[in-house]
This record gives structure tokens, sequence and C-alpha cells, in this order.
């Protein structure tokens, strides 16, 4: 059994000094960053990076094409708003609620998804966030808000902070649940469910046939992906005191898709790795938002054309080329291997 | 009374605008297995086309129709080349789903150089011809509504017969049919795929025109009728152009009683979870084949 | 050769099975049984059904009619995954694996799945279930492929790595569509030796060949399917000598020695 070594099943492998950097790197970047401009950028990154890594567990790995997910994460920034708003529990709690309430539809909304092939998916997740949108602007009850949506909750309570330091935490918080899901998603991909996922996406039938129920394991991937979305909408709330239905719609979608795609869909680091390249080039461009979402679309088209799987496996295939070149004399088979094209 | 009648008449009318734009979708879905999401913006795009033309020379509105087909042909051709036409043949992508995303991606575009173009505001465009006729005291019908759908079922008759009388139609309808057989035929795919998208772009562009009218010239005014054709080709199941038919109707009926009964903000949504329900029952839509699959 | 009492119950047993697409009957009123233990050729001309029984026993495709048990209860109804679950696990006629995943981690799915499992433990790695999928990486030969992907393993290594799949599900019975289809002679010689040994472990087969080399040597006993229907039932070294399935598939004695009569 020593013949076949653990890694040959091609697993993300924690590669610890890259990691610690970037980990120092994030954790320090409000201190660098002396605007606070800047540091809001950022942590409208990081909860991106969440909901990012939340899409890309059903997108990505599951290769299921939801396109709802949008309508997902603001059902949970409303639904820890609201209870925020009407309860004063303490804001975790909050954020919590919000992850179930999203966990929720986002399982309702996988019963028919898991049944139809895929485009009729894209058809159907794309229309349910739609309709979320348009039944939250036509709302007249005054639960939601109508098109103004919700705002004057408490947040995470730091109103009384000084303002630099309230930003820095608000970061950190952000931070510390990018790292949560990482963890999260770090352990389902090496779980026998992403085992399970990731066959059901290369070849439904033969893991069927391997035993491997279809239903069962994507309405689990869509619950865990729907918490975690839900989880970054109610951070989403929490940062800015305010949910809207500019949550969600086209201009919206177009731009996490577009930060999945450039990353590389199914890889651990490529949602972080696309959702920083664009957020930094979005905020260059923010004074001309008609050339933003122009560029956002070319390179969308750019990057699907030339390379579809992503900077991150693109970047990942050629250190993989560069390691198997170096250890070439011990091994005869020097052929780029999974371990090496998944980061 | 008076109400069931507006809904009969907003119904033909809707269900043969929809039916124009959807049926691109389904032809360019039929024959290249793209989901086109670039439609809504064909719509918006014939709106503009002919805005431009009547404002800037004075022609009539009529006029402005074949402009607005030209313009949105040439740039559904233009879509296939950026969006479609460098993702075929590619092994190991899934061609539907990159195909998707690079339509969305073109719509994207498009919409926002028309924004920057022309701003944001909505640009009012005169009907075809001015006044209507009252059915009852409280019902009225324009003129412009008849002629509506009188073009737009024109237009669908028009395709009709290209599909199975011309020669490039029947290529179309071969290559929908069956891409190996009528590759082997001699008949040249990746023309017919051309051709297919401009066509498919120019119906939506005709439709466009004769919204503009009814909703306004604006760079959002595509994504209503994208939301709607969505509904009737995932309704009629992709690809079966006489389901599509159909399902525009129905789609157009159940919009119209919406609208009309309760509240139109309620209409795309109702639709919706109409949509859901067949889903479930019906995976495949409502002309599509039952899945064979115990999965 | 194993010694197979057919007084006993069967493993399998199928009662008029029938599938039919829109008028056309793909399989049209089978009846075959399948014993603990025995190795069971099905053979016939292309579109003879063959592939669509596999299927629908399988749970692929329904059958428009027909009973079939396994170990004593149905399964005609039953989905995909239950029947791998029960017992069952197949391959595929056309190399099918998880392209994106190395050949360990293909082995894994069959591990990891093949038992009945439920969805909360779906979080759990067990060492037993990968060990299970390494001894039978290794138990095919493709232990030192272990770290390559899939998708772009050459044929023969995909059919192995099929079986090894199918063999990690920990199967009491093995269905092979046509596993000889497209390898070299000194690859057929090679899988045979593999066959048996899968044999030797108690595995019951049932295969699908052309090859009729392989299919003579392997099978315990065999059917011969043509347009849906059973052509014959019976022992290799009678097919040979009935003049029905001469005509229909093996055509002119001596002409084929080797190899597929329409492949």
């Amino acid at each position: 059994m020593k013949s076949v070594p653990l890694r040959a099943l091609g697993w993300p492998q924690i590669k610890p000094i890259p990691l610690a950097i970037a980990g120092v790197l994030a954790a320090i970047l409000p201190m660098i960053l002396n605007s606070s401009y800047w540091v809001g950028v950022c942590t409208l990154a990081l909860i991106w990076m969440v909901l990012n890594q939340s899409w890309n567990l059903v997108l990505g790995y599951s290769g299921i094409w939801n396109f709802g997910q949008l309508a997902i994460y603001a059902i949970g920034g409303y639904a820890a708003a609201l209870v925020s708003l009407h309860t004063g529990l303490p804001w975790p709690i909050a954020l919590v609620v919000g992850g179930f309430a999203a966990t929720l539809v986002s399982l309702v909304l996988a019963i028919p998804s898991v049944r139809l092939r895929g485009i009729y998916v894209s058809l159907l997740t794309f229309g349910f966030s739609e309709v979320v949108r348009l039944l939250v602007i036509a709302d007249k009850t005054g639960i939601t808000g109508g098109t103004f949506g919700l705002s004057g909750f408490d947040g995470y309570g730091l109103q009384s902070m000084e303002p630099q330091a309230r930003y820095r935490l608000i970061y950190w918080i952000a931070l510390a649940f990018v790292i949560i899901t990482l963890v999260a998603m770090y352990f389902i991909v090496r779980s026998p469910l992403g085992t399970g996922l990731m066959a059901l996406r290369d070849n439904p039938s033969l893991a069927a046939a391997r035993g491997v129920s279809p239903i069962k394991y994507q309405l689990l991937s869509f619950g865990i992906s729907g918490f975690f979305a839900g989880i970054a909408g109610g951070l989403y709330a929490f940062t800015y005191g305010v949910v809207s239905p500019s949550l969600m719609g086209l201009g919206q979608m177009t731009l996490l898709v577009t930060m999945m795609v450039v990353g590389g869909l199914g890889t651990l680091t490529g949602p972080l790795i696309g959702t920083a390249i664009i957020t930094l080039v979005q905020a260059e461009l923010q004074n001309w938002p008609e050339i933003r979402l122009i560029l956002l679309g070319l390179v969308l088209l750019a990057i699907v054309v030339l390379m579809p799987r992503g900077v991150v496996p693109l970047l990942a295939g050629r250190m993989g080329r560069l390691n198997s070149w170096m250890s070439a004399g011990e091994s005869k088979e020097s052929k780029p291997t999974a371990t090496s094209t998944k980061t | 009374m008076n109400a069931i009648l507006q809904t009969l008449v907003s119904t033909i009318v809707q269900g043969s605008i929809l039916a124009l734009i959807s049926i691109g979708m389904t032809l360019v879905y039929g024959t290249l297995r793209v989901l086109n999401m670039a439609q809504g913006v064909m719509v918006m795009v014939g709106g503009f086309a002919a805005y431009t033309v009547v404002d800037r020379t004075g022609v009539s509105p009529w006029i402005s129709i074949a402009v607005a087909a030209a313009v949105t042909f040439l740039l559904g051709v233009l879509t296939y080349y950026m969006a479609v036409k460098p993702l075929l043949g590619r092994p190991g992508v899934d061609f539907e789903m990159t195909a998707f995303i690079t339509t969305f991606a073109v719509a994207t575009i498009v919409q926002n150089i028309i924004l920057m173009i022309y701003g944001p505001r909505q640009k009012p465009f005169d009907p075809l011809w001015p006044g209507g006729i009252n059915i009852t005291s409280e019902v009225s019908i324009t003129y412009h509504s008849m002629i509506m759908a009188v073009l737009a079922v024109g237009a669908l008759v028009a395709l009709g017969l290209f599909l199975s009388r011309s020669r490039y139609g029947l290529a179309i309808t071969a290559v929908a049919q069956n891409l190996d057989a009528a590759r082997l035929m001699g008949i040249p795919a990746r023309r017919v795929y051309v051709v297919t998208m401009g066509i498919a772009a120019a119906l939506a562009g005709i439709a466009g025109v004769l919204l503009a009218p009814l909703y306004f010239v604006y760079p959002n005014a595509g994504d209503l009728p994208l939301l709607q054709a969505l509904i009737v080709v995932i309704f009629a199941g992709l690809g079966s152009v006489k389901g599509t038919i159909y399902a525009s109707y129905i789609i157009g009926f159940l919009s119209s009683a919406v609208a009309i009964f309760w509240s139109s903000a309620f209409a795309l949504p109702v639709l919706y979870i109409v949509i859901l329900v067949v889903l479930v029952v019906r995976p495949n839509g409502i002309a599509g084949k039952p899945q064979e699959a115990r999965l | 050769m194993v010694q197979v009492s057919t007084t006993s119950t069967p493993l399998l047993r199928a009662r008029g099975v029938v599938k039919r697409y829109g008028g056309l009957a793909a399989v049209d009123g089978v009846d075959f049984d399948v014993f603990e233990g025995e190795t069971f050729g099905i053979a016939g001309p292309n579109g003879a059904g063959k592939t669509t029984l596999f299927d629908v026993v399988t749970g692929i495709t329904s059958a428009t009619d027909g009973v079939i048990e396994f170990a004593g209860e149905p399964i005609q109804d039953a989905t995909v995954h239950d029947i791998c679950h029960r017992g069952i696990s197949r391959t595929f006629q056309l190399p099918s694996v998880f392209d994106s995943q190395t050949a360990l981690a293909n082995v894994l799915v069959g591990a990891q799945f093949g038992q009945p499992r439920s969805w909360f433990t779906a979080g759990r790695t067990d060492a037993d279930m990968l060990d299970r999928a390494k001894r039978e990486l290794i138990f095919v030969g493709l232990a030192k492929k272990a770290s390559a992907l899939g998708g772009p393993l050459p044929v023969y290594d995909k059919k192995r790595l099929m079986i090894a799949s199918a063999l990690a599900t920990q199967p009491r019975m093995l269905f092979l569509d046509e596993p000889f289809g497209g390898l070299s002679p000194s690859e057929v010689d090679e899988l045979m030796v593999l066959l048996s040994k899968v044999k030797e472990r108690g595995i019951t087969i049932v295969l699908i060949e052309h090859v009729m080399r392989a299919l003579m040597a392997l099978s315990d006993r065999v059917l011969i399917m043509n347009q849906g229907k059973t052509l014959f039932q019976g022992s290799p070294a009678d097919v040979l000598r009935d003049e029905e399935v001469v005509r229909v598939y093996l055509g002119r004695r001596g002409d084929r020695e080797e190899g597929a009569p329409d492949a």
C-alpha cells in the first residue's frame, strides 16, 4: 500500500508558506492602507469572497448551473437585518439566523434544480433571482422596505467606536468569516461529500452506478452553499447598515460570475483570487461606471474564450510543469498530475 | 366582461410579440445549442436603432423597422463571432454553459455601450399609426397594437415559409434536427449558424421597434422581454418551434390576466411559479421528451 | 471452472424483460438466471439489445415490462445508486471515468459510496475506504498511475480503472459491458487474467463481449441475443454447434476465429 501515496488523490494541499504569507498580509492590510475608502473596498471584497466561495461549491464543485445565489445572499441579509431590527439579539445570532433562512430558501430552489438538465437549471435559477428582486421591489407591506430596502438596525453595534478603529474591526470580522468559509470548503472538498459531488459533476451516470445518490448529495451542497451565502448577506447588512434590492440584479451577477470565472471555478483559491483581482480593477475604475461594466463584460468574455478554467489552474499548471521538470530525474512519469493542477 | 375582453386583446398582442422574441431563442438553441442571453439586448438595440434613425433623419417609423432589423441582424452575427465561434469544437469545456456566460457577457457589454452613448433616460417613440378604436365604451384597442399583432404574426409566417421553403431555411431546419446528418449532406453548418444568429436577433430587433411606443426606448428595455422569453422557452421545452408559439400565447395570456385582474408587478413572479410547477412535473417543458434515467 | 448447481435459487432472475423505445422493442421478452459465482456471457450482433438489457438491470433506464429479482428482491424499479448498494456494479461500453479526478480518487468514489450511507456521515473520511481504494487500484495494476488524471488515460487504463472503481463498491455481481472492446491482443490476454482473478474472489460476472475467444474462455454459460430476443442459452461449447447462432451471429465457421464478428 505504500506504493500508492495519499497525495495521489489530488486533493488540495495546504502549502504552509504561501498560506502564512497571505494570512499575515490579509490581517495587517487595514493597518497598511491608511484610507478608510480602501479599507471599505477590501471589506466588501471579503464579503464577496465568502459569497463566491459558497457559490463555487454549487457552481464549480457540483457543476450545477445555479445563478440564483444572489437572491439567497440577499435573503440571508434581509433575515439578519430583520432579526437585528425587531429583536435586538446580538449580531452573531442574527447572522446565523440569516444563514439558516438562506439555507431553507436554497433547499427549496434545489428541489426542482437537481431534477433538471443543465441549461434549464440556469434558466430556472436565473429567473428565481429576478423574481425575488422584483417581489422585494414591489413589496408594499413594509416588511422589506421595497426599493429603498431596510436600514436603521444596529449592525455590529460599534457606532460608539472611533471610525478608523471601527472600519478595521469590521474588516477583521469579515476576514474571520472568509477563513471560516475557506476551512469549511477545504474539509468539504476532501470529504466523501466533495468526492461525490465532483463525481456527479464529471459523470452523472457513472457516479450513480458507483452508489452516489445525486439528489441527496446535491441537496446537501445547496444547503451548505446557501448557509454561507446567507452569512455573507448578513455580513453585508451589518457592515453597511442597509440591505436593498440592489444586492441582486444583473450587473451584480455579472460582477460576481466574472470573479469566479477569472479565478477558476471548482478550485479552492480561485474565488478568492478572482474576487481580489476584479475588486481591485473595479475600484480603480470607480469614476467611470459605464466603462467599468463594459470592461467587466469584456474581461468575462475574454477569460471564458481564452482560458476557460480560470487563472488559478493556469498558474498551478505552470507551477506543476516547473515542479515536474525539476523532479524529472526522479520519476519517468513527468506528466502534470492533478496534485499540481488543483490549488 | 370588459376586463375579460381587455385580457383577450392583450393576450393576442403580448403573445405575438413574445413569440417573435422567443422563437429566435429557440431557433438558436435548436441549431447551435446556445441559449442566447443577448436576445433581450437585441430588443433594446432594435428600439434604439429605430429611435436614432427617426430622430436624426425624420424618416417614417415604418422604414425604421427595416433599419432596426438590419442593425440587429449584424449585431447577432457579431455576437456569433465574438461569443460563440471561439467556443465551437473545444474539448473538455461545457459548451452550453460557457456559451450561456459569453452571450451574457455580450449583453452586458452592449447594454453599457448604449448606456454610455444615450444615457439612462427613457426616450419616447411615436406609434406606427396613432389613434385607436373603442370596442366597448371602456375597452379600446390602439391601431398600434393591431399593427403589432399583425406584423408579429406576419414575421412568424414569413419565418415559417423561410424555414420550410428556402434553401437556407431548410439548411437551418436540417442542422437543428440532426447536425451530423446535415453535415454529411454537405450543409455548411457554420454558415447556417451565422445566419440563424442573425435572423434571431433581427426578429428581436423588430419586436423592439414594435414595443418602443409602449415601453419607451432605454438601455434596460431588454431586461423584461428577456425574462419573459426565458419563461416561454422553458415552458415550451428548448428547441421546439411549435411549442414556443403555443407557449408564447399561453404565457401572454397568463401575464395579461394577472396584470389586469391583480397587479402588473406580480405578473412575472406568478409566471415563474407556474414554470416551477411545470418543470417539477415535466422536467423538459411541455413539448420536451420525458427523462429516461432512474437516477 | 466453478461448479454451478442450476437447482439452487439464482442470484439474479430476469423474467419477460421488455424495453420499448416508441414502437421499437430493444429488448423483447428476455428470460435468464445468473447463479452465484458463475460467469454469464452475453453476445449477439450489434443492435441485439445487449447494452439496453444491461441498462435495464442496472437501473440506467426503466424496463417497459418484466420482473428482475436480485437476491430474491425485485429491483426493476430501484434507482441506479440503490442497485449499486444492493451489490450490482457495472462498467460502461465507452470507457467512462471521472475525467477531472485522479485514478485513486476515481476508485475512492466506489469505495466511499458503494455501501449505503446516510448523508450526515458525508463529512467523514474513513481510512478503511481509502485502503480499499488503494487495494483495488493495485489489484487492476494501476498503482503506478494512481495520481494521473482520469480523462487523459489510454483506453486500456480507463477500462481497468472502471473495473477497479466497480470492485471498490464491494459488489456481489459485476456487469461488464464489452471490457475487451478496442484492446490490443496482448491487452486482451492481460485483462482475461485479471477477470479470472476477479472470478476467483467469488464475484459473479455478467459480461457482454464480441471477442469470442475471451467470451468462450471466461463464461460458464452464454446467452446469445438477436433483435431483442433470446437466440440461444447454454454452455459455451454448445454455442458453436448451434446452427441458428452460427447463421445469425458467428457467420461461416472458421471465418472469425479472432475478434469481433461485426465490430
